[in-house]
């Protein structure tokens, strides 16, 4: 997946979106007749505490 | 009088999933009748009953979910069986929750091109996912609240250096490209920039713009802790640049409650050396901007759309543009008349914060000092789930009362018992109440609130006093909810309707004053 | 557009519920969650080891698992109130228990000291998990004056926040134990109904005509919309509140109990098996631990205690907290009436 170029602005383009929580915002973006793909959130290591603390200091 | 019946067998969906269709069903134009009930005997007895009598229906039993139809004809049915399918196999279990993606990764092989990431995932997490978007050089709105000043700061500092967009953390509402994102109303697309650190204030300029003719070309939020001193309002300071150099908008407005001054400085720096008009709306204060000749200042959120209005050169002779002090007052004496002696008292409930903060900059030079549970004044905050004291506003939406909780704009819930508590009290004399529609907001407040305040106001007027109620309604004609139907619901239950909160605030002032400008 | 089964590491990983890490390997690891809390009744009945029984119906916040007999019981999300036959979970309300990945007929296992669902789907962890034991009874410092002001105070909020759609209509009419509607034309079509059968019920139970109750019962169990019948909840509502009412005012319970069994009696075959188990335990007193509050707060509670916990109880379901309170109102009043009756000799 490549970065944007750096001069690239939002308000120049077309919105394409991911939405990742609520599902009501992404009918919402829906029913605007917007790209959306919804992401079924779950909480990384299943909302394991220690896991995640885990994970994120792995990832520093 | 055509039927059919859908029997889906061992299927158990939730409750609200059962009511939702079968509402849904019911509400199409050429239903007579729908019902959606579990096959227990007696169900099945009332189903018959009423003209259901087809054979599937006898070999159904408890565990098996029945969908009865009847419609005026076999279209009209057709299209009423396709939808209830739908609905049902739209929350199938895991099946189709399975084919959406889990995580962002996953998200981008489905969607290589995509420019936005919108985030409402729990404070805790939210840092993480919003990171995670920024480093794969994503644009953010990030809904969720409750993350720290510290992480803000990195998560703007990395956006700034990659050229992106971090709207948030606590960002409510933005409209990007004519697109709404969270919160939010359909509003004309035009030449009016907003930054904003303020949801409900963004949503009601947009609004009052769009009432007056005008339009947005972009409304940027900034999330609402950008002009903390830590943060230093570096999203309001890169919305005005890009506002600057965005071909479509002619002027700016930002919008925040006042900043400290460090950040003030800052942001008016970035303001005066703009080549666009900018009206600094700091709500409730006054800003000096001698030296800025192409900023001006705005204390309220209508004045602002005033202002704008002028600039762009459109004369009007709106109910923004020019407020009849005179007919505001003969609302307030007709709706005291009837007060009881002890009636004093103005109670706000707002969804929206800064219509609690700005009601509050209105109310007290004209009712005097007025608690809340975000107080313009320090020294008058209460707790916002306590009883109220004196004049007091409420920001329905703060913190205390959204844990586990939906947003006051989706959820009444809290509001109506409000409501309830605050007319029972003898000393209540109006009660001011801000309604918001849009995007993802609830698609009926008015039938939420209209029963509940015909109900209070009869118990008022049963116990000899009389509760006045006014609001002001954020939206448009091409929201969601039918804002004609809406406002048409409450001013029949006899609340009075102003066209902004400023406005709003100051007939709830006048009504507790009882038609006079000075204070009683 | 299924990437989803074209299944990168990180897709199995993110499936199974852990970030992608070079330090995690691509195992089938189940989604972990850890059990907060026990209902005694679901102890009671569940195996310390081997089959438990199998998935029947999988929601957002909860999991309904069939035992053997038909008994039901729940694994549910932490913002969901305990109950006699529920397992509460650490799973964040943010969270669909949708997406986790448990299928419906999913086999449910007791190993350890822990619950295994499907094949490495779903694990729960019971070691520390409390045992809940919903109260029965409690200690009523109210005169009755205020209890009475506390009953209005619920209907009310009934009435304004109440859901619609099921026996919630028929709030409006109560007047004391009975309910009081002339007009029936605006009811929906379950409350009309209901509305001569509920009357017919509680004169059985004033008039302590045991025998009669089951045949009434019988007109009432599994009516009305929900994936638990609105008539349902209401008898779970009445059932519940006499047993606590009668302990805290200290009337005799066997009447009470005997009135319960003979409407329960007649349950199998007429309802779903999640709201046949909860008629079951209101039988006996016990009910999630949202209406026992809110019965407690009756009894105890000012005017925000007895607001908050009846708008918690509306909140259950969809049509299901306000149909509940429907059979507490009768309930309370029920027993409130029985207690003037003594004192009047």
């Amino acid at each position: 997946m490549t970065s944007k170029p750096k001069r690239s602005n939002l308000l120049e383009l077309k919105l394409k979106v991911i939405n990742i929580g609520i599902d009501t915002f992404s009918e919402a973006l829906k029913e605007q007749g917007v790209d959306v793909i919804h992401v079924d959130w779950i909480p990384p290591a299943g909302g394991d505490e220690k896991m995640l603390e885990l994970l994120d200091r792995l990832s520093k | 009088m055509v039927v059919r019946v859908i029997i889906k067998k061992d299927t158990f969906r939730d409750s609200i999933t059962l009511m939702k269709i079968s509402n849904q069903v019911s509400g199409i134009k050429g239903v007579s009748n729908a019902g959606v009930v579990m096959a227990t005997p007696l169900n099945k007895k009332l189903l018959k009953d009423v003209g259901f009598s087809e054979k599937e229906i006898e070999k159904t039993d408890q565990n098996d979910l029945v969908v009865a139809i009847e419609a005026d004809d076999q279209s009209t049915l057709d299209k009423a069986v396709k939808e209830a399918e739908e609905l049902l196999s739209s929350k199938e279990s895991s099946e189709k929750t399975r084919s959406n993606p889990r995580t962002l990764d996953s998200a981008l092989e489905q969607m290589k091109d995509a420019n936005l990431v919108t985030i409402s995932v729990p404070g805790r997490f939210a840092k993480r996912e919003a990171m995670k978007a920024l480093e794969k050089g994503l644009n953010v709105f990030l809904f969720s609240s409750n993350v720290s000043l510290d992480d803000e700061l990195e998560l703007k500092r990395m956006a700034m250096d990659k050229n992106l967009l971090m709207m948030g953390p606590d960002c409510g509402t933005a409209i990007i490209n004519g697109v709404v994102l969270g919160f939010g109303n359909k509003v004309r697309q035009g030449y009016v920039g907003l930054v904003s650190a303020s949801g409900t204030g963004l949503q009601e300029v947009s609004t009052l713009l769009n009432a007056e003719g005008l339009g947005v070309s972009q409304a940027i939020g900034t999330g609402g802790n950008d002009l903390s001193e830590k943060v230093g309002g570096m999203m309001m300071i890169e919305g005005i640049r890009r506002l600057e150099q965005d071909k479509k908008t002619r002027v700016i407005i930002i919008i925040s409650k006042p900043p400290n001054p460090k950040t003030t400085q800052r942001v008016l720096e970035m303001a005066t050396q703009c080549k666009k008009p900018v009206i600094v709306n700091f709500l409730g204060e006054r800003v000096d901007l001698k030296k800025a000749p192409n900023c001006t200042s705005a204390t309220t959120l209508e004045e602002a759309v005033r202002i704008a209005s002028k600039l762009i050169g459109k004369k009007s002779a709106t109910p923004i543009a020019a407020p009849n002090e005179e007919e505001m007052l003969q609302t307030a004496r007709s709706e005291s008349e009837r007060f009881s002696s002890i009636q004093k008292y103005v109670r706000g409930l707002f969804s929206g914060g800064t219509l609690c903060y700005e009601s509050q900059y209105i109310l007290k030079p004209l009712v005097g000092e007025v608690y809340s549970n975000a107080p313009v004044n320090q020294k008058y905050k209460i707790q916002g789930d306590g009883p109220s004291k004196e004049h007091t506003c409420i920001d329905m939406g703060s913190s205390e009362f959204v844990e586990g909780r939906l947003h006051p704009i989706i959820d009444f819930t809290l509001r109506k018992r409000r409501i309830i508590e605050e007319a029972k009290n003898p000393q209540t004399a109006v009660i001011l109440l801000d309604v918001v529609l849009g995007y993802a907001a609830h698609p009926n407040p008015a039938g939420e609130l209209v029963p509940l305040i015909i109900q209070a106001k009869n118990s008022a007027v049963e116990a000899g006093r009389f509760l006045s109620l006014v609001a002001s309604v954020v939206g448009t004609d091409k929201d969601p909810q039918d804002l004609q139907k809406q406002l048409v619901e409450l001013r029949k239950a006899g609340v009075v309707i102003m066209p902004s909160n400023a406005q709003a605030a100051k007939v709830a002032a006048l009504i507790a004053l009882r038609g006079s400008t000075r204070r009683v | 557009m299924s990437s989803v089964t074209s299944s990168s590491t990180e897709e199995i990983l993110a499936i199974k519920g852990y970030e992608s890490s070079p330090f995690l390997q691509a195992t089938s690891t189940p989604f972990l969650l850890r059990a907060t809390s026990i209902g005694l009744e679901a102890q009671k009945i569940i195996p310390n080891q081997g089959r438990v029984g199998r998935i029947q119906g999988v929601f957002k916040d909860s999991l309904n698992i069939i035992l053997p007999n038909d008994r039901v019981m729940s694994i549910v999300r932490s913002d969901i109130g305990r109950g006699p036959m529920s397992i509460v979970t650490n799973l964040q309300p943010a969270v669909s228990m949708l997406s986790i990945g448990v299928s419906i007929g999913d086999d449910v296992y007791r190993v350890g000291g822990s619950f295994a669902i499907g094949r490495d789907i779903l694990t729960v962890s019971t070691d520390g998990a409390e045992k809940y034991e919903p109260t029965t009874g409690f200690e009523t410092p109210l005169r009755f004056e205020d209890i009475k002001k506390n009953l209005v105070t619920m209907k009310e909020l009934a009435l304004t926040s109440g859901r619609n759609g099921g026996l919630g209509e028929l709030i409006e009419f109560i007047d004391r134990d009975t309910i009081d509607c002339y007009d029936d034309r605006k009811l929906n079509i379950f409350a009309r109904y209901a509305l001569p059968r509920i009357t017919e019920l509680v004169d059985e139970i004033k008039n302590g005509r045991v025998r009669r109750i089951g045949k009434v019962a019988k007109t009432l169990i599994g009516l009305g919309p929900g994936l638990t019948p609105s008539a349902d909840d209401f008898l779970s509502g009445l059932m519940i509140s006499r047993i606590l009412f009668a302990s805290s005012l200290h009337l005799k319970k066997g009447a009470i109990f005997n009135v319960n069994r003979e409407i329960i009696k007649i349950v199998r075959g007429r309802t779903t098996p999640l709201s046949q188990e909860d008629l079951l335990q209101a039988a006996e007193g016990k009910g999630s631990e949202l209406i026992t509050m809110l019965v407690e707060k009756l009894f105890t509670g000012d005017l925000r205690d007895v607001s908050s916990a009846t708008m918690r109880v509306i909140a259950i379901g969809e049509t299901s907290g306000t149909d509940i309170i429907l059979g507490i109102l009768l309930g309370a009043w029920l027993s409130l009436d029985e207690v003037y009756q003594k004192a009047d000799g």
